[in-house]
């Protein structure tokens, strides 16, 4: 049961997307504009993720090899539907502002990354574990770094103009970085998280090899 | 010839399922999004169009079906027990697929006001029809004829502009056609 652990954690920094898994920065750079679009945006992305993967899994031995490509595009545009309906109907809000964002979870390459490289060689638990934590980890990062953009970018934190529970963090003299919420701001964020992540990786290394040696 | 007729099932069998199970989802969604979308969308336009009212012209709307596939909706709006005018929804061909205009008709042949209620125009051009400079100037239209020759344009953006027009035209032709079942 240790590989499942693994398989799960591995998701949430070892190969957390998008900084790890440089993979599907069209909605991390477009919908991060403040915390929560990140947070809808990532569990939407967890739930499609984690059906797709144990499906595909459950799926594996029946797949023709030639056709599987189709046959997962088929699962993930399904479950991305699903996900747009229920999303309509329940959390009508949030589909209002992540908009064309949900159906494009479709060509989200995590999405089919993850089929492809991980659930059509491995068993459903094991498939499971792997969508769960690198969908959880996608969400992860995408509030993260929609926290990090909406705190410059607007002044507040976890704001949605469809709930309450909004923070501000700086006071009306706050003048916003509009550079933020823009899709630069975005790049510049990403491209610091990465720096940072590499930085503190090589640190890492290089105290393990000088404690080696 | 097996491995072609295995491939060609399997992933027909996929669609096939999904297919099912999505047409499942969506029958038992499509009541609650259409509710959504009148609490959310159109509820707002109607009360932008017709301040001060105070009924609810979602609850009070009023249905009649136009042929098997169209049922037109109006919303009347009260003020007090005097009807200042209903609002209605209309929809024209943009540049990027339908635009959609909540259009409010005062009885006295004038247009309270329009609200888009849908649209995929292009940023800057089209979608400058929600703008308040180019939905103010409805206000106080008549809508005898086609509200055409009195509606200064978008510029850049004349396939939006005209298909806001339309949109109008509809909504106020169709009111002309059903006023007596809508008004009572």
């Amino acid at each position: 049961m240790a590989s499942v652990a693994r398989e799960f954690t591995k998701g949430l920094w070892e190969m957390i997307p998008p900084f790890r898994l440089v993979l599907g920065l069209c909605p991390v750079l477009a919908v991060t504009t403040k915390a929560f679009n990140g947070l809808g945006m990532g569990l939407a992305t967890t739930f499609v993720l984690l059906c797709s993967n144990v499906l595909v899994s459950l799926m594996r031995n029946f797949i023709p090899r030639k056709v599987r490509i189709a046959v997962f595009i088929v699962v993930v545009a399904t479950f991305v539907v699903i996900t747009e309906l229920v999303m309509k109907a329940y959390f009508f809000g949030l589909s209002q502002v992540l908009g064309i964002f949900i159906p494009l979870i479709v060509v989200n390459c995590i999405i089919l990354g993850r089929a492809e490289a991980f659930a059509s060689k491995n068993n459903v638990i094991l498939s499971a574990a792997d969508g769960l934590g690198i969908g959880l980890g996608f969400t992860l990062a995408l509030t993260f770094l929609g926290g990090l953009r909406e705190v410059f970018g607007y002044g507040t934190f976890f704001d949605c103009e469809y709930l309450p529970g909004g923070i501000v963090v700086f006071g009306e003299a706050f003048k916003p970085f509009s550079a933020m919420v823009a899709p630069a701001g975005a790049f510049v964020c990403l491209g610091l998280i990465l720096g940072a992540m590499n930085l503190y990786n090589n640190w890492q290394a290089t105290r393990a090899s000088q404690k080696g040696a | 010839m097996r491995e072609i007729l295995n491939m060609v099932l399997v992933l027909g069998l996929t669609a096939g399922v999904a297919g099912l199970a999505l047409a499942g989802v969506r029958e038992m969604t499509a009541d609650r999004i259409a509710e959504q979308e009148l609490k959310n969308v159109k509820e707002p336009a109607i009360r932008a169009i017709f301040e001060g009212l105070d009924n609810d012209p979602v609850a009070d709307r009023v249905e009649i079906p136009l042929n098997e596939d169209e049922t037109l909706v109006a919303f009347p709006a009260k003020q007090g027990d005097t009807l200042m005018g209903v609002a209605l929804e209309g929809c024209g061909n943009g540049y990027g697929g339908a635009v959609c205009v909540m259009v409010g008709v005062v009885p006295d042949g004038t247009l309270a006001g329009v609200g888009i209620t849908g649209h995929s125009e292009t940023p800057g051009l089209g979608a400058r029809c929600t703008e308040d400079g180019f939905r103010g100037q409805f206000v106080g239209m008549t809508y005898a004829d086609s509200v055409g020759g009195q509606v200064d344009g978008i510029t850049g953006a004349t396939i939006t502009t005209n298909a806001v027009i339309d949109a109008v035209d509809q909504a106020t032709a169709r009111y002309g056609e059903h006023e007596a079942e809508i008004g009572k």
